[in-house]
């Protein structure tokens, strides 16, 4: 009986690793020779005279690379420096903030050049073995709130950068003005978060940019992966008379996409080209473009021009893209189109403020 | 007519997210009374909500899709029946097992199937289908009768269960292995395959939960999409007396409670999110301890059973 039981249990156990062990498809990092010869003095090559396909990069994430959102952009950037520069493709999902220090320690004691912890939350892992580790780059996105004591947040390390695109809100905001034609939009957020509070708060700037009296409401869904309750959310506010509804939920905000289609209200995408989620709703979608900003902070280790502190990108810089038409500018009022563009253009160019 | 029109479309939100959880809890109700204490609802909702939108995908066809959900549930009933009926494992840790096992392998054959990527593939879905005349009565009609099939067919199987559990013979044999094996073996029952039918049907009405979820309510498939409705269901069951209504009433003041937030949070009322986020919960407590006696399990829920 007892065996029986110690067997069944050895089983299911089995069961339950292969299959995580199936969810993390860590690629195997190959035994590669050894290039840790000294960094020549003014050489064009990276640190220990490395080449780019030699470096070692990983992402450590919070949740899985198939929310649609947060560790999803974190994972295409790590994709992005695998296809082009031949980098070995290694991430880390699920990590609770408890494991993270471990997880740092482990890259870091592996000689890896950057080291990308997604999330503010694991913010004092980061600053803690960053010290401890001055020979590997440490990148920690976001890990602070952009408001008046955005400077206070950030400790000054050498080797540890604070990494994020800011004042996506704005943009978000400006084009949800524009559409609107009954000057009521609605922004939901996932959960209270620096990533996601800190488009939440530009929204409302953005939308009075475009359209002075519209009525702007931005609230939290408390859910980053209940599509259906964000769905229904998104429906009260659609029936109250809101007509553009956007979310920034991981996979909870597909819900509110899929509520406006069902309504036939406008929705902007976000984090992701999202067209194909509903596309009779998505007019555009609006990107976190962490995969060039990661590969920006990756020359700058290759070409010794790494910067640490705060390494912020605003629209002008870049930090933030919107998706193709997928055909809305043929479908909207051609007078919307126009100004859209527009506005997009003046953002990036800062003629509206400086965002 | 404003007002009337906000309560009945709030009715019909309540119903149609109730739907899942009162599938689920139905199917529960079946294994439990058999003597099997399963909490692994949640496992099984996951793959079968993947399950749904795989099938839907590649056959074309949403019933399709609903008969993969169906099948994956019932293969996950197969294997907690194998482990726990035929090997005497702990129901618990099988149950915990399956729920990660559920949750991992949906992940997985998520990523293996439709890849990586931030698109997601068009999938035939449930369409609403209004009752004829009665969806025309005003309020009533559009918060009781313009639902998805999967809607009706989840209150329907209310009495249908009800009815089975206690006035046929199969669900007396059901609930007297859940009460004493022993004793009903000694009848004549074949309390193992009692057991197996129960597990495998009860996991099949728990698939139908987590193919709505995918393909009626939504039309996608996310990893963790199921977000904690199979524990709410189980919650329900106990919450419910182990009574098919009691389901029910569970199932839908545990959703009313999310319709509260939807209208606070409408309203514009200043109030945090994340108290929001409570009511439902809340609403539970106050609920059980108003209506409270004490819950009659089937006497025995959860004990393995040894013939001879």
């Amino acid at each position: 009986m007892k065996k029986i039981l110690a067997l069944v249990m050895a089983m299911v156990m089995l069961l339950g690793t292969l299959a995580v062990v199936g969810c993390d498809k860590k690629e195997e990092e190959p035994s590669q020779p050894v290039t840790n010869a000294p960094t020549e003095p003014g050489g064009q090559e990276g640190p220990g005279g490395k080449e780019a396909a030699d470096m070692k990069v990983v992402a450590l994430l919070s949740g899985v690379i198939t929310d649609n959102g947060w560790n999803q952009i974190a994972y295409d950037s790590v994709k992005n420096l695998h296809d082009k520069y031949g980098i070995e493709l290694e991430y880390i999902e699920n990590i609770a903030v408890s494991d993270m220090a471990e997880y740092i320690r482990t890259y870091a004691e592996e000689n890896y050049d950057m080291v990308i912890i997604h999330g503010s939350q694991f913010k004092a892992s980061a600053e803690e073995l960053a010290v401890q580790y001055p020979d590997t780059k440490f990148c920690i996105s976001y890990g602070f709130r952009v408001d008046e004591n955005t400077a206070d947040q950030v400790v000054d390390i050498s080797n540890l950068a604070y990494v994020g695109p800011v004042n996506m809100g704005v943009l978000i905001g400006a084009i949800m003005g524009i559409l609107t034609d009954n000057n009521k939009v609605v922004f939901l957020g996932g959960q209270d978060i620096p990533a996601i509070t800190d488009i939440v708060s530009g929204i409302e700037e953005g939308v009075h940019l475009t359209n002075e009296g519209c009525q702007v409401t931005t609230d939290y869904l408390g859910t980053l992966t209940d599509a259906d309750l964000a769905k229904e959310r998104a429906l009260a506010f659609i029936n109250d008379g809101y007509d553009v509804v956007s979310a920034s939920a991981n996979s909870a905000q597909l819900g509110c996409l899929y509520a406006a289609e069902e309504k036939g209200v406008y929705a902007l995408g976000f984090n992701g080209d999202q067209y194909s989620i509903a596309p009779e709703a998505v007019v555009l979608s609006v990107m976190r473009n962490y995969p060039a900003i990661y590969e920006d902070v990756f020359n700058s280790i290759l070409d010794g021009k790494w910067q640490s502190g705060m390494v912020v990108y605003t629209l002008k810089d870049n930090g933030t893209i919107v998706s193709d038409w997928h055909g809305w500018d043929e479908k909207l009022p051609q007078e919307k189109v126009d100004r859209i563009k527009e506005v997009i253009e003046q953002l990036y160019e800062g003629k509206l403020g400086d965002y | 007519m404003g007002v009337l029109n906000s309560i009945s479309s709030y009715i019909a939100t309540d119903i149609r997210m109730a739907a899942p959880i009162l599938l689920a809890g139905l199917g529960l109700l079946l294994v439990n009374w058999s003597g099997l204490l399963y909490i692994g609802a949640e496992g099984t909702m996951l793959i079968s909500a993947f399950a749904a939108v795989a099938g839907s995908f590649y056959l074309g066809s949403v019933w399709a899709g609903l008969l993969f959900g169906m099948i994956a549930g019932a293969l996950f009933g197969l294997i907690f029946a194998f482990l726990t009926v035929t090997l005497r494992a702990n129901q618990t840790v099988v149950g915990v097992a399956l729920n990660v096992l559920g949750a991992s392998l949906s992940a997985t054959l998520n990523r293996v199937i439709f890849g990586v990527e931030t698109t997601i593939a068009k999938i035939d879905t449930f369409e609403t289908m209004a009752i004829p005349g009665l969806s025309k009565i005003p309020v009533i009609g559009p918060a009781f009768f313009n639902h998805m099939p999967i809607v009706y067919l989840a209150f329907l199987m209310v009495p249908l269960i009800s009815f089975f559990l206690f006035r046929t013979q199969q669900g007396l044999n059901l609930r007297s292995v859940g009460e004493n094996p022993r004793v009903s073996d000694t009848l004549g029952i074949n309390v193992y395959r009692t057991r197996y039918t129960a597990s495998i049907l009860g996991n099949m009405i728990i698939g139908i939960g987590g193919a709505f979820l995918s393909t009626g309510l939504l039309n996608f498939f996310t990893e963790d999409m199921v977000s904690g409705r199979g524990y709410i269901a189980l919650a329900a069951v106990i919450f419910g007396k182990y009574k098919p209504a009691g389901v029910m009433l569970a199932a839908m003041i545990f959703m009313a409670g999310n319709v509260v937030s939807n209208i606070l949070q409408v309203s514009g009322a200043a109030i945090p999110y994340t108290f929001l986020t409570m009511i439902p919960y809340v609403l539970t407590i106050v609920a059980l301890v108003v209506f409270a006696s004490r819950a009659v399990a089937p006497n025995a829920l959860g004990k393995p059973y040894k013939r001879g």
